[in-house]
């Protein structure tokens, strides 16, 4: 049920006085496609999508909907004339409208009878879970509720793309996941084109069909979550992917795809996707799922364990080694924080990148 | 009634004559006026400071016909920029009337009061006899006068002051003694006459019509201890009430200010502005044969020399120095 | 009603039927602003630098009136001016913050009386007020007949001091209505989030008023140039002889015979400076934070009760100021208009109605009244809605140059006094070349209510100037992106979101453009003359109990028409609009 838009921006720039929000960004999203932009505050995504929903113009370049040029450079097509929607971060439902009006107030451009209408809300209400909420104000709803009134809203009006403002940030932990995953099915039940844009690696490995990772105005990689996570194109979008520590050293040997690093007394066999020299300073970047306590591993470094978390199926550590320290090291017991214990690092999950100057 | 008039003004200016005025009784001789011609006119009336500031601000597009207002100066001051229309109406002047109204026709003088009737409340104060008297020790913070800055008819007072004792510098010299008596100084007549009958202050400096009102409501409704009575001090100075044509206008005005100038000048407009029951009706008429109102016949004559006339030619270029060190000593 | 010739057509219809084709929404709103307000302002100041350019002297370009400004006495008057707006702006903002904050946040039982007569102290003209105080202090007033006779406290009333407080006590209404709109949409966290830290009252009270400078600022900044701009309390207490304040200069000098245009544009100019620091010393207040807080989320507040001696306290403070703004001038009002001869022997003086049914049976009251609230009906309605897309624009983060112009030319109209304000519309709306190119403006009714739609314009806007800091933009921008355009976003969600307070700044212009006087004065056609001329003519005919009987029924009908205005609000606003910041009863 492919009616989404095909997205494409072109060379998109934006400034703010000195300071480039967007730097000459291209980007494609296919119809029907989930894309997520993953980057830091102050990355552009917000721009972007805000250019996109047309609330911001750009000062050059062009975003094109479906083959239509809705902006190029600061000339606009107006928002309203899009067929999209959004659901933004501090949920925007308009406090003098009760839940059911705010999502009917999204239909109105439809011009359906009344009575379809009334339809449509209940049944989008439905959808979300809060069939008996229509009639609250927005004061007197959940933050997790309101944002899911603000999701009804969105996708009442079948548009063709369907814009998401990291709006989870501001809900707990659990409703989060929740969440994503109403956002996740509603989405692709519509079959609209969807960007995401989040800080969150987790939330974004778990929705994004595709993957772009932003950073200062740039995209730094637009891939399937898999590649971003198992080859990251540099250490930017390693590191933002989830790292759970970085050590340094220097390159022993080099081979295609790995090398050995060494690192004062203890060396490590590791992954490299930039070509590498021997002699090299690096800096390795391990991913959480490389490290544990398994004793058979190439990669064998000794630690002090500095913190223990239940994490309900299990514990997580905190370790600290002579090169530095680790997070997240996962195992069903439990080791009791100043114990002394041997880590083991997976070759495979972990990178080498050569060593920033300063 | 509004979307009525905001399609165009209530009359085009093509056809009706636009009267200035600050004369109570103005309304009532225009409404006259029309019934007699059938020239329609449209009456501004505002007091005179609102009234010439208005005039100024049109002086590049003028919209007004006829200025009719208390004292010469403004008049004279308009002559002297060359803006007056002369006209010498066919009416025959009295003895005072013919010495005020200027014989070229640059303006016409219908009537006068003076400035200033000497307004005492009797039960406080004894009657003053002289300027000298009002700056002596029995009138001591008792006096009040107008500002000649907002009050249109006071700037003619000091003219008369600068005539009778002889130049600016007496003048101002008399007015400082005053001041230094505890004289105090109220916006206009209203405003001085209130603070009279309030008992702010027991003798008020102010146009005679005012004061004779004032002395004939508690008269009429006597309140104890405040008895008003008006006299008048040697010299009082006479203040005309002067009518101008603007020179600028189009010829349809200009010919309707004329015959509205003819009409002013007959005993039958001047019947209606003696009979209009308003402050301004008490004045006295200088066309001949006709008598003033009732209430306004205790005046001095002019043959005992108590009463004086200014030229308003010499002293209207004074004014504003004069008015400006008012405001910045005396006010 | 006579009909437009048509042979004098061609220029402006052609040029009608061209902008019918071509014109957005704002370019009609800047278009109107530009007519209404930055015309005459420029026309008047410009005579300063050329006279003659207007017929007003012979010079095309000379500084002689600035110098001629600039003489000691004028500076006095405008120093003067300077201290009396910054006194009456802090102690303004300061007491209705304190106000604001006992009425919504607290269950003080004075809460209610205090909004039904925040009101009538909008309405009392500031003349009045000031009449009022001296209707008790002068010599053979009240005090003086039960021989009491205070003759530092008089003067004090007639210099400085008296001055100050009087505008302090006119600019409180103007202070409250920005604070209490602003404290409104404020939630509470923010002061629970205090106190939860282990914050006292006081720090919650001083966190709250953080989140509040933008109103803040704004009330100062409304109460200052409404302070420099007020001519009623300089006339009845200032003099040039002892504290001259600028307006009175001002007006005197407008006022005078022979009168000089181009040395009042040179002292409204000087006046004007002072109103640009006002407005440079709020943005730098304000630059760079975030004042955003209403929006969905923004919970209704509970009210605080009080401890009994609190309770007591609160509502003490509120009846005494009530007294002192209010029972003053009402006392001096009902004094002038009823009790004859109150300077003289108390047991002389009659208390009447004589005066009121005079002024009934009047022709002279009754179609000023009705003229002037037709008139200041129409005004209250496009000035609100002007205002509100004017505050919009003031608030928006876009710091575009229409922004910084909006922002001074509002300013500098609160600032200039009405009088001169007039005067400009006489230069802009009388000029040869309007006439010949059909604009047949001068003279009308239509030109009437224009200047008092800009005479409005400023403090409206800046009223709501709070509200809309307050207002979340992404509320606007959900609305863009699920298919509303421009128009439709402000008529189903920004007015109403901020629909009680414009229904208060429609309310406040409805009474201010009722009793308006100086514009009213020079602009008005032959023959309709508005409320306020009327009232200045029987007070000007020596009937000051007449004059005064026509003033108080006319605040009477005018607190009639507000009481109307928000009970028809009550009960036909949707629950969603009247809920917003409404605290749990």
């Amino acid at each position: 049920m492919n009616k989404g838009h095909l997205v494409k921006i072109e060379r998109a720039r934006k400034n703010y006085g000195p300071l480039a929000a967007l730097d000459g960004l291209s980007l494609t999203i296919e119809p029907g496609q989930f894309m997520v932009l993953l980057g830091p505050s102050g990355s552009g995504k917000s721009t972007l999508i805000r250019s996109l929903a047309g609330i911001e113009k750009i000062d050059s370049g062009s975003i094109f909907l479906d083959k239509q040029e809705v902006n190029r450079g600061p000339i606009n097509v107006a928002p309203e004339k899009r067929n999209l929607a959004m659901v933004f971060q501090d949920y925007a439902l308009w406090p003098h409208l009760s839940a059911f009006e705010n999502v009917e107030y999204a239909l109105q451009r439809r011009k359906l009878s009344k009575d379809v209408s009334r339809t449509r809300v209940e049944t989008a209400l439905e959808r979300v879970g809060l069939s008996t909420k229509g009639k609250n104000y927005p004061h007197e709803l959940s933050g997790g509720e309101q944002q899911r009134v603000a999701l009804a809203r969105a996708i009442v009006a079948d548009p063709a793309l369907l814009l998401f403002d990291e709006p989870l940030s501001n809900l707990d932990a659990d409703l989060r996941e929740r969440l994503r995953i109403e956002i996740s099915t509603l989405t692709r039940e519509i079959g609209a084109t969807a960007l995401y844009i989040t800080h969150d690696q987790s939330e974004a490995f778990a929705l994004a069909d595709k993957i772009g990772v932003i950073n200062r105005g740039k995209l730094e990689q637009v891939d399937v979550p898999e590649e971003i996570y198992e080859r990251p194109i540099n250490r930017f979008v390693a590191n933002f992917t989830g790292i759970a520590g970085t050590f340094s050293g220097k390159v022993k040997r080099v081979s295609k795809t790995s090398c050995i690093v060494t690192l004062g007394e203890d060396q490590l066999k590791v992954r490299h996707t930039v070509g590498l020299k021997v002699g090299q300073s690096v800096d390795v970047l391990i991913r959480p799922a490389a490290t544990s306590f398994k004793k058979d591993s190439e990669n064998k470094i000794s630690s002090v364990i500095t913190d223990v978390a239940y994490r309900g199926r299990g514990y997580e550590h905190a370790i600290d080694t002579k090169y530095g320290s680790l997070t997240g090291v996962f195992d069903n017991v439990s080791h009791p924080r100043g114990g002394r214990i041997t880590v083991s690092i997976d070759p495979d999950r972990c990178i080498a990148f050569p060593t920033e100057s300063k | 009634m509004i979307l009525g008039g905001s399609v165009a003004p209530a009359a085009h200016a093509a056809d009706a004559l636009e009267l200035y005025a600050a004369l109570d009784y103005s309304t009532d001789v225009a409404t006259a006026f029309t019934a007699k011609t059938g020239i329609p006119v449209n009456v501004t009336a505002l007091s005179t400071g609102p009234l010439l500031a208005k005039i100024t601000a049109e002086k590049n597009n003028p919209q007004w016909g006829v200025y009719w207002a208390d004292g010469a100066e403004p008049c004279a001051a308009f002559d002297l920029d060359k803006q007056l229309l002369h006209y010498k109406p066919s009416a025959h002047l009295n003895a005072i009337g013919q010495k005020l109204a200027p014989k070229d026709g640059a303006f016409q003088v219908p009537g006068f009061t003076e400035m200033v009737g000497v307004v005492y409340n009797s039960s406080k104060v004894r009657k003053p006899t002289s300027w000298d008297d009002l700056a002596s020790a029995d009138f001591k913070n008792q006096v009040g006068m107008n500002n000649p800055s907002i009050s249109g008819p006071t700037y003619p007072f000091l003219a008369g002051l600068m005539q009778q004792f002889g130049g600016e510098a007496a003048m101002k010299t008399y007015v400082s003694k005053l001041k230094d008596n505890g004289m105090r100084v109220f916006d206009k007549n209203s405003k001085t006459l209130a603070a009279l009958t309030t008992g702010v202050i027991n003798v008020a400096l102010v146009q005679s019509s005012a004061g004779i009102t004032t002395a004939a409501k508690y008269k009429a409704a006597p309140v104890a201890g405040l008895t008003p009575e008006v006299t008048y001090l040697s010299k009082t100075t006479v203040l005309p009430s002067c009518l101008a044509i603007d020179g600028k206008a189009s010829t349809f005005q200009q010919n309707a200010a004329k015959k509205f100038a003819d009409f002013v000048m007959s005993s039958e407009a001047v019947q209606i502005m003696l009979k209009s029951n308003t402050g301004d009706s008490l004045f006295w008429p200088t066309l001949l044969g006709s008598k003033p109102a009732p209430a306004a016949t205790r005046m001095p004559s002019f043959t005992a020399g108590i009463i004086q006339i200014v030229d308003p030619y010499k002293y209207a270029p004074l004014q504003g120095a004069v008015q400006d060190w008012f405001a910045k000593n005396i006010a | 009603m006579q009909k437009v010739e048509p042979s004098r057509d061609s220029f402006s219809s052609r040029a009608l039927l061209f902008l019918r084709t071509k014109i957005s929404p704002m370019t009609i709103f800047w278009l109107v602003i530009v007519s209404i307000l930055v015309l005459p302002i420029l026309l008047f100041l410009a005579v300063a630098f050329s006279p003659k350019l207007l017929d007003q002297g012979p010079e095309w370009f000379t500084f002689n009136s600035f110098k001629a400004a600039a003489d000691p006495y004028f500076l006095r008057s405008i120093w003067h001016s300077f201290v009396m707006g910054v006194v009456s702006a802090i102690f303004a903002t300061a007491i209705a913050l304190g106000v604001a904050w006992i009425v919504l946040r607290t269950n003080s039982s004075a809460r209610k009386v205090w909004n039904l007569a925040i009101f009538a102290l909008l309405l009392a003209p500031s003349y009045l007020i000031a009449l009022g105080w001296e209707r008790i202090f002068e010599r053979a007033g009240v005090l003086n007949i039960f021989g009491i006779d205070i003759p530092f406290v008089r003067d004090l009333l007639y210099g400085p001091f008296g001055i100050a407080m009087i505008l302090t006590f006119k600019g409180i209404p103007f202070a409250y209505l920005v604070i209490s709109n602003a404290m409104r949409g404020l939630g509470e966290e923010f002061e629970q989030a205090v106190r939860v830290h282990g914050g006292s009252r006081l720090a919650a009270f001083k966190m709250m008023s953080t989140l509040l400078l933008p109103a803040l600022w704004s009330g100062i900044a409304i109460v200052f140039a409404e302070s420099i701009s007020d001519f009623g309390v300089a006339s009845q207490l200032s003099s040039p002889g002892r504290y001259s304040v600028a307006t009175f200069t001002l007006y005197r000098s407008v006022m005078s015979i022979p009168v000089s245009f181009p040395l009042c544009a040179a002292i409204s100019i000087i006046l004007l400076l002072l109103i640009v620091v006002a407005l440079l010393a709020q943005s730098r207040a304000l630059r760079g934070r975030s004042f955003r807080v209403l929006s969905g989320r923004t919970r209704p507040i509970t009210r605080q009760k009080l401890s009994p001696f609190g309770s007591f306290a609160s509502n003490a403070s509120i009846y005494a100021l009530l007294i002192l703004t209010l029972g003053v001038p009402v006392f001096g009002a009902i004094s002038a208009s009823m009790i004859q001869g109150l300077g003289t022997v108390i047991s002389n003086y009659q208390i009447n109605f004589d005066n009121y049914i005079r002024v009934i049976k009047s022709p002279l009251l009754r179609s000023p009244l009705l003229f002037s609230a037709e008139a200041a009906l129409i005004t209250a309605t496009v000035a609100v809605i002007l205002a509100a897309i004017s505050s919009r624009m003031l608030v928006s983060t876009k710091n575009g140059p229409g922004k910084k112009f909006l922002d001074f030319f509002l300013l500098a109209a609160v600032g200039l006094p009405g009088i001169v304000f007039a005067i400009g519309y006489i230069f802009a709306y009388n000029l040869p070349l309007a006439q010949r190119y059909g604009f047949h403006l001068y003279g009308t009714v239509a030109l009437l209510i224009l200047a008092y739609i800009a005479t409005a314009l400023p403090s409206t806007t800046r009223s709501l100037v709070g509200n809309m800091n307050q207002f979340q933009e992404s509320l606007s921008e959900a609305c863009r992106v699920h298919g509303s355009n421009g128009i439709k976003t402000w008529l189903t969600v920004v007015l109403p979101l901020i629909s009680r307070p414009l229904l208060a700044a429609w309310c406040l212009t409805y009474c201010g453009t009722l009793l308006e006087l100086p514009v009213s004065q020079i602009l008005f056609p032959p023959g309709h003359a508005p409320l306020a001329v009327g009232i200045d003519h029987a007070l000007g005919n020596y009937d000051f109990g007449g004059g005064t009987a026509m003033e108080v029924f006319a605040i009477i009908s005018a607190l009639i028409v507000v009481a109307i205005a928000f009970g028809l609000y009550e009960k036909l606003a949707p629950v969603g609009w009247k809920q917003l910041g409404r605290a749990d009863r």
